[in-house]
Order: structure tokens, then C-alpha cells, then sequence
């Protein structure tokens, strides 16, 4: 039985190397429960939470891109001061953007309320 | 921080993904310590306070505080980062998984070559409830709904993050520290087969396998997912486990079969009416002379009413619905009614193994047994806490 895998019989033609399976979910299922009786406010703390996360994300790689600059000499600081962002670098950021307001306004698609997923839509295609 | 796993089914984290861990890991850190002494201030200075006032007495139960405690703003904000934060555990890690899934399916493969333990799986066996009904932890996709390595990916990375240490270099410390418990407490004992019922990704039976390498070690689990992955996983680590696809309620194994029957944070997810049936095929399955050994939360009965309420907050918000059931049952009882004897009863706390010198540890598990209350995750210096029983040799 040594490095054996082993299948018993069955009737399903699922396979545990199912190469089409769909993607794993991000979310649990069922509603989130509700702490705060004012209607918004789990959402907005959510907002928050998702919105400190990503900014200390950036500190880190700030951080991070600083610290390997100055180990190489590279005058790092001056160079961002008088960098301008050419058209593509802008398009690009766009896209990052949007990729994060998705996760900051997660909880408002979970749930489901159509205005608030417009007003995310709107705000997005402003943008744009 | 989160630990960094070191078998060969790790994924690669991106920099933002191991930046986002380490806040999410730093955020469950700061709930637990400091947003937890902060309400339970806010509970000792105004909310029993308050109750008192309007009761002419203190509050006496768990319910009475997790009523009062749900109107105040304090608990409401520690509720509701706490369950975020739960959440920002699995999303931090599980588009990792996702990019990995190929990879880990030829890991699996190709470890399984190297020969030594062995993965069974039953595609007719049914899902109990409690397991697919729901997503507990609030694991996205739940535990056993996957046939491949994914939802095993995602425990054990989410896991590592969760943790943040406090389970040990592989997540394995309870299987480590239960483990040499019983070698150090118990040194004429020799198992020569054990079994991890509800071993998720095999973490402690690998321990198991690293403590008593003579023996024979089987891990159970219902899920396929979970098992693909503890088969890699353990062969990866050079720990030859035997893996089946099983419920623990229902064992597949012959009589007197092991000398150990091993659980791991496992009873609290079963209703009671599960656990007494899975006692009964522990105690079936054990030899006479064997033993059952569980790691689990501490008994309500041995904590005062405030810290019932505080553990017994994921039976409500963490989709963990049998956790206070559990919980609220006399571990003794539970044993006994199973076919053990009273007198063949243990309970126990042990301090964690891979943070306790050789020479600490061994004088806390040969020191008398006791068991206070002040263990798991209400203790200063972190214990587990464990019970059983010896099955009874005539």
C-alpha cells in the first residue's frame, strides 16, 4: 500500500484532477451577519479594514523599493519627485485602481444592492 | 507575522499577497489582545455595572452577558473587525492557491511516488452536513466540496496566516505537544498504529509520525480535498502517513485495531449526538490497554460566565455552529458514555512543545495531572488542553 493512491469504486466520474474546475470562491456562503443597527455602517467598517490593508501593502513596498535604492545608490527620492507619468504608466495605474475600488466595495456586490453597485459602476466609468 | 511554511506544497505568495498577511495576522493579534482587554473593560466598567442596576445582581450566565455585551458599541466593533478579519484571512491567501492549483496537483503526483504513506479516497462516501452544509470558519467553498487539492491549499496557507505562529513552525505544535505528552508522560507506552480522526491537512498526524516514528500512522477525514493535500504535504515532509477518506462517526477499520485514537480541535464540530458516536467507534476501534487522547477548547463548566461568553463568540459569528454544545458538555461524561471507565479517565493541560525547553516540558507533563480552566486561549503562556481515556485492557 506504500505511496499507493487509491480510488474506491464509484459511480461519479468526478476526478480529483478535475482540470476544469471552477474557480475557488473568494467569499463564504450565506449573509454576513449585521453588528451595528445603523444600515451601512458593517459595510463602510469593511471599507476600512480593506482600505488599511492595502495602504500598508504600499508602505511595505515603498518601504521595501526605498531600502534596495539606497543599498544600490540610486538617488531615489529626487527621481520620484520629478518623475511624469507617461500615458501608458497612467492606463495602467487605472486598471490597479479599479482592481482595488473591486475590493474596497466587495461587501456592497455581495450583498447585492444594485443601487450601490451603480454608484460603484458610475464612479468607475467617471474615472475612466 | 504568519509563519512560513517549509513543506513542498507551500505556494508562492506575491510580495502585496505575504504585505497583506502580515497586516491581516498583525489585525488578529491586535483583536485578540488589545481590542479583548478593551471590552472586557468596557464589560467590567459598564456594562455588568449597568446590568447590575437594572437586575439587582451581576450577571450569572454566558447568555446574559452576550445580551447585554451585543447592545454596546465596544463588542460591536470587536464583533465586527474580528469577523473581517476572518474573512481577509481567506481572501488574503486564496488567489495564491488559485494561480498554484496546476502545480500543487503535480506536487501531489509526483510525491506520491515517493513511497512511504498512502492516500485512500471513497467518491460514495457521504458528506455529512456539518461539513458541507456550510462554510465553517467561514472558509470560502467550505471543507469537502472540491476534488482536488484546493480547499486543502487554502486551510493550511490561510492557516499559517491565521495563526500567526502561535501553532508552530508547520502548524503542527498540538500534535507535537499531545504527542510527546504521552511519549514523555507514559514511556512504557509503545503505539505501534495511531489515528487522526478529522486530520483536515494531516499536520498532527505527521507530528504523530515524527514523534513515534516505529508506528503506523493514519490520519481520517471526509474530505477529499483536505486528504489530496495531507498526502503531499506529509510526503513532502518525509512523514509516512496512511490517508483514507472517512467518517469518524463510522470508521472502516477492524476492532481493537490502534493503539491510539488521536483528535485535534475536531469535537467542537459535531453535534453532540456525532461526537458520542464517534467516541463509541473510537473506543470499538482502540485495543484494550489503548488510548484516546483529544486536544480540545476547555469545558464551560471550568470558566466563569464572561469567558464562556468570549469563547463561544465563533459559535456565532464564525460558522462554527457546535462549538459552545460541545463546549457545554462534561468531557467525563461524554467519554463514559462510550464504554470507558470513569477510572480510566484523563484530562490534562501540556505547555506548547516547540516553544518549551526539553527540560520544561518534560517536568509539566510529568508533574501530576491538572486542569484549571486557565488553558487554550485564555492562559498568558499559551497550553493546550486534553482529555480521554485508557481503554480498559479486560
Amino acid at each position: 500500500m506504500e505511496g499507493e493512491v487509491l480510488i474506491l469504486p464509484d459511480s461519479s466520474p468526478a476526478s480529483p484532477r478535475d482540470a476544469d474546475a471552477p474557480p475557488l470562491p473568494l467569499d463564504a456562503a450565506g449573509r454576513r451577519p449585521t453588528f451595528f443597527t445603523q444600515d451601512g455602517v458593517d459595510q463602510i467598517l469593511t471599507m476600512v479594514l480593506e482600505l488599511a490593508t492595502e495602504l500598508w501593502v504600499l508602505r511595505e513596498r515603498v518601504f521595501v523599493i526605498e531600502a534596495v535604492a539606497a543599498e544600490h545608490g540610486l538617488p531615489l527620492k529626487t527621481a520620484v519627485e520629478t518623475h511624469t507619468l507617461s500615458a501608458e504608466q497612467r492606463a495602467e495605474l487605472a486598471g490597479m485602481r479599479s482592481v482595488m475600488m473591486d475590493q474596497l466595495f466587495r461587501t456592497l456586490n455581495k450583498d447585492n444592492r444594485p443601487v450601490g453597485a451603480a454608484k460603484v459602476l458610475t464612479e468607475r466609468s467617471l474615472k475612466r | 507575522m504568519p509563519i512560513e511554511l517549509s513543506h513542498d506544497l507551500k505556494v508562492n505568495h506575491s510580495r502585496d499577497a505575504q504585505s497583506r498577511q502580515d497586516f491581516i495576522s498583525s489585525l488578529r493579534g491586535f483583536i485578540l489582545n488589545d481590542m479583548a482587554a478593551g471590552m472586557r473593560a468596557r464589560f467590567d466598567e459598564e456594562v455588568a455595572p449597568d446590568f447590575e442596576r437594572q437586575h439587582g445582581r451581576a450577571p450569572e450566565t454566558q447568555d446574559e452577558i452576550h445580551a447585554a455585551m451585543r447592545r454596546d458599541l465596544y463588542f460591536k466593533f470587536y464583533s465586527a473587525v474580528r469577523y473581517n478579519a476572518q474573512e481577509m484571512v481567506w481572501r488574503s491567501v486564496i488567489p495564491s492557491v488559485q494561480a498554484a492549483l496546476p502545480e500543487l496537483s503535480s506536487k501531489v503526483d509526483r510525491w506520491s511516488d515517493a513511497g512511504g504513506g498512502s492516500l485512500t479516497l471513497d467518491p460514495s462516501l457521504a458528506m455529512p452536513e456539518n461539513v458541507d452544509g456550510l462554510d465553517v470558519h467561514l472558509m470560502p467553498g467550505g471543507y469537502a466540496n472540491l476534488d482536488h487539492a484546493g480547499a486543502g491549499a487554502v486551510y493550511d496557507n490561510g492557516l499559517a496566516v491565521f495563526s500567526a505562529g502561535f501553532m508552530g513552525p508547520d502548524l503542527n505544535d498540538i500534535g507535537l505537544s499531545m504527542s510527546n505528552y504521552v511519549k514523555h508522560r507514559f514511556p512504557e507506552f509503545q503505539p505501534a498504529r495511531i489515528l487522526d480522526c478529522g486530520c483536515t491537512v494531516g499536520h498532527n498526524a505527521a507530528a504523530w509520525a515524527q514523534t513515534y516514528p516505529d508506528a503506523e500512522v493514519h490520519g481520517v477525514d471526509v474530505s477529499a480535498s483536505v486528504l489530496i493535500y495531507a498526502h503531499g504535504r506529509a510526503q513532502s515532509l518525509g512523514l509516512p502517513v496512511h490517508y483514507h477518506q472517512m467518517d469518524a462517526t463510522d470508521l472502516g477499520f477492524e476492532d481493537n485495531a490502534f493503539d491510539v485514537v488521536f483528535t485535534s480541535m475536531f469535537l467542537h464540530e459535531l453535534s453532540v449526538k456525532d461526537i458520542k458516536r464517534f467516541f463509541a467507534e473510537a473506543h470499538r476501534v482502540l485495543r484494550p490497554g489503548g488510548l484516546l487522547i483529544n486536544m480540545e477548547l476547555p469545558p464551560n463548566s471550568a470558566l466563569k460566565p464572561y469567558d464562556q461568553f468570549y469563547l463561544d463568540w465563533d459559535c456565532y459569528y464564525n460558522k462554527e455552529p457546535y462549538y459552545r454544545a460541545f463546549r457545554d458538555q462534561n468531557p467525563q461524561d461524554l467519554i463514559q458514555s462510550a464504554g470507558f471507565r470513569a477510572g480510566d479517565f484523563l484530562q490534562f493541560t501540556v505547555p506548547q512543545y516547540s516553544f518549551t525547553s526539553p527540560e520544561a516540558f518534560n517536568a509539566a507533563v510529568t508533574a501530576p495531572p491538572s486542569f484549571d480552566g486557565d488553558t487554550g486561549r485564555l492562559s498568558a503562556s499559551l497550553s493546550w488542553f486534553g482529555f480521554g481515556a485508557w481503554k480498559a485492557k479486560s
